[in-house]
């Protein structure tokens, strides 16, 4: 799979928020997204998934332009800012509501996914009354579920203890192994530095250097 | 697409908007039928009773008609002020279950997990069926429930025209229906209640974009059909005709609702609505979430 973003440019309200973003992902790395608060951060994970339509530029994959030839990338898991889900459903009902969007994932599947961020697959507490990291895990086993071509994870580290943060990185690490594309954004400079094969600095909607 | 259609009905009416749309439409339904049943019922009864006793002798005796169904029915009764109120909350009660699930989860990112798993179409047009769907159902469920409820003591018969006590004339819409197929008339108005309920909860989706709160969103429609109302009535009265508040109600309180008028109205709202949905959202940017 490969992943190109060409000339890409957001502006919103005459706010530039994504300046000629120029970009090429493919298989088998963790990219890491490095930036201040506002810096696009975000933006550009939306623009990838397809969430945002750009100014001017354009998102391709394995050269099917994003909202042009496909609506969203046809094989992508995202967590972008906070988790949300059925508030009535428990985590197991909320992963079957999704994996039945993307085409049916097996039911156990889903089970071993849920075990491996560290949640109950059996629990029946509804996502309304999740913790903050409990909510953040299930973030997270919604995006990797099902092994998509591309994982978007914006911040997954907030809100886990120490624990789950290593279970995480182990995950994410195997995926890429599995030869997937991953693109993380994360505060933690140390984190970021341990997971990613390419850090990508981003700064007013810009990229100042990759490496 | 199954699966998502199944996903968003099955929310929809698991809302608490839809259970206190369900109460209120329910309660207003119970409070008529007690109403109706204290105030008009037995009165009747009693006047019924002394006009046979007395017999030749009185002088209502042959002009005594007895009370039918739709003298009685939530939809066409007019001596309580709860058709008023149940039409008055009409597009308000039809939004609360689903109308303001677009804005809900357009805000909290849920939408944006949907539509990076299916596409945005499927996504906005399941949200639609199910905001259809669960609006329809909470003005359908306490009328039917009234009309159910009220045959069991009220005889299900056609008014007779002769009395002078039915609220339409034989000149209105589907005035052979009230007067000889009351269960007919009843279930055609209910069907058309169900889709205006659809509709109306469709209006609030279609107009998320454009509110900065929930309560605004869930409100419009009944912001749109008050400011229709009394637009029409009285700026354009000769399209009175087309008046959704009036359309609606079973009582067809204006004498001016006609076949063509609905047909021409409902085409035009899905039209309208249809675009203004379709070009409000396909763009659209998922931005921040609230």
């Amino acid at each position: 799979m490969e992943l190109v973003i060409k000339d890409y440019t957001k502006i919103i309200r005459k706010v530039t928020v994504l300046d000629q973003i120029n970009l090429t992902l493919t298989g088998g790395k963790i990219y890491g997204l490095r930036g201040k608060n506002g810096s696009g951060k975000t933006m550009l994970m939306r623009a990838i998934t397809g969430l945002i339509r750009p100014t001017a530029g354009y998102v391709a994959i394995d050269g099917k332009k994003i909202g042009k030839d496909i609506d969203f990338p046809q094989s992508v898991g995202a967590l972008i800012e906070n988790p949300s889900f059925i508030q009535e459903y428990s985590a197991m009902d909320n992963l079957k509501v999704l994996a039945n969007l993307s085409g049916g994932i097996p039911e156990e599947d889903i089970r071993s996914i849920l075990e491996r961020v560290g949640l109950n697959a059996q629990e029946s507490k509804p996502f309304g009354r999740f913790s903050l990291g409990m909510k953040q895990k299930l973030g997270i086993a919604a995006a990797v579920m099902g092994k998509p071509q591309l994982i978007i994870l914006d911040e997954p580290i907030n809100a886990l203890d120490e624990y789950t943060v290593e279970r995480i990185k182990e995950l994410l690490l195997e995926l890429r192994n599995e030869d997937r594309i991953i693109l993380v954004a994360c505060h933690d400079r140390e984190e970021l530095d341990y997971l990613s094969d390419v850090i990508i600095h981003i700064q007013e909607g810009r990229i100042v250097n990759d490496r | 697409m199954k699966q998502l259609l199944r996903n968003e009905i099955k929310k929809s009416m698991r809302t608490k908007g839809f259970f206190i749309a369900l109460c209120v439409g329910m309660s207003i339904g119970l409070f008529q039928m007690a109403w109706f049943y204290k105030n008009v019922y037995l009165p009747n009864n009693e006047e019924y009773a002394q006009v046979i006793n007395a017999g030749y002798e009185d002088t209502l005796y042959g002009t005594w008609f007895e009370t039918g169904i739709l003298q009685a029915w939530m939809g066409s009764e007019i001596y309580s002020p709860c058709n008023q109120l149940f039409y008055l909350l009409f597009p308000l009660l039809a939004a609360l279950p689903y109308g303001g699930s677009l804005y809900q989860e357009w805000g909290d990112g849920y939408a944006a997990q949907m539509i990076s798993r299916c596409s945005r179409k499927k996504y906005f047009l399941a949200k639609a069926a199910g905001a259809f769907i669960s609006g329809g159902t909470v003005v359908f469920v306490p009328l039917f429930l009234n009309f159910i409820l009220t045959a069991c003591y009220v005889p299900v018969i056609g008014t007779d025209p002769l009395s002078m006590q039915a609220v339409i004339s034989n000149k209105d819409m589907w005035a052979s229906l009230f007067f000889e197929q009351p269960v007919l008339y009843a279930m055609a108005y209910m069907a058309v209640d169900f889709m205006y309920g659809g509709l109306f909860a469709c209006i609030s989706l279609a107009v998320t974009h454009c509110f900065d709160n929930i309560f605004s969103v869930i409100a419009f429609p009944m912001l749109f059909a008050c400011c229709l109302y009394y637009g029409m009535d009285s700026l354009l009265p000769s399209f009175r005709s087309y008046n959704i508040s009036d359309i609606i109600n079973p009582a067809q309180l204006t004498g001016m609702n006609r076949c063509s008028a609905m047909s021409l109205a409902t085409a035009a709202t899905v039209l309208i609505l249809t675009l203004v949905y379709c070009v409000a959202n396909h763009k659209r940017d998922m931005l921040k979430q609230r």
